[in-house]
């Protein structure tokens, strides 16, 4: 098994990064690694939505869950605890972008990198299930924080298009790069 | 802090234009695309500065389990509180756990 490059694309004061083509059956996992994805507006949140085939709107019902691993700058405080204002139960049509972080600081030099992997999103018998990690820099307190959420699109429905976006502001910069896995 | 309003203002104020990339491919926002994201960036951004006031300064919120396991001490400083605690005849451990409880209250 090995990754092969499909397609990418960067931000420059982008409100949304979608890709609307290259998710279909070729593949039966999808990697998005994410690169220096940096906010243009403090204190937001990174996240994701999808679209079943035919559909569109970015807000299909998604379940999930969230958690985050942290350790600030000054070696003073480290944590670990699940993140339940960052989770969703949603359903078709009210789903709302999945956070890939929590409150996110943007200094010139600080933004986020991690990979989401988004499984069998042609199926059309199972739910599809993604798991991202990533990493960035809390707004308060320079906190290394974690991220790591996981949880399914609740559809049978194949999933085809994918979204990202700050939850206010612009993505500043940084590219979304996208592998399929086989 | 500013009203929901007062975002919005000032949201088209700074952002006349919106764009975005869909596979590689750069593009103004629809007149519709548009408006709905002012929209949500106005509503993010009002419900992140009272959530911010609140961690910073106490007060109620549907949120306040999640307030309270950020703002409590370590499971090992509580332990470390506790022992003092018992060694010392001190209230130290149940002070800093009911500061916490204060200033995050549970709605009523």
């Amino acid at each position: 098994m090995g990754l092969t490059y499909i397609s990418s694309v960067t931000a420059s004061g982008s409100a949304t990064l979608s890709f609307t083509s290259g998710i279909d059956a070729t593949y039966n996992e999808y990697q998005f690694h994410f690169v220096n994805i940096h906010a243009a507006t403090d204190s937001t949140y990174f996240g994701f939505q999808f679209n079943a085939d035919g559909a569109s709107g970015f807000d299909e019902a998604i379940i999930s869950t969230a958690f985050k691993a942290e350790h600030n700058e000054a070696d003073s405080a480290t944590g670990f605890g699940y993140n339940g204002s960052q989770d969703q139960a949603t359903t078709d049509g009210n789903g709302t972008y999945q956070h890939l972080t929590y409150d996110m600081e943007v200094a010139n030099d600080e933004a986020y990198s991690g990979i989401l992997t988004l499984y069998a999103p042609a199926d059309t018998t199972f739910v599809k299930h993604f798991v991202a990690n990533g990493n960035y820099i809390h707004h308060s307190g320079k906190y290394s924080q974690n991220f790591f959420t996981a949880g399914y699109i609740n559809a049978e429905e194949a999933i085809d298009e994918i979204s990202f976006k700050m939850d206010s502001g612009n993505i500043d910069a940084g590219t979304i790069h996208m592998y399929g896995v086989g | 802090m500013a009203t929901l309003a007062q975002w919005k203002t000032s949201l088209r104020a700074s952002h006349s234009t919106l764009s975005k990339n869909v596979d590689g491919v750069t593009s103004p926002l629809s007149a519709e695309e548009y408006n709905k994201t002012i929209d949500e960036w106005a509503q993010a951004s009002f419900d992140q500065e009272v959530a911010n006031n609140i961690i910073e300064n106490g007060g109620e919120s549907a949120n306040y389990a999640q307030y309270r396991r950020d703002a409590y001490p370590s499971i090992g400083d509580q332990l470390d509180m506790q022992y003092k605690d018992a060694a010392n005849s001190t209230t130290t451990w149940r002070n800093a756990i009911a500061a916490v409880k204060t200033k995050y209250p549970k709605p009523s």
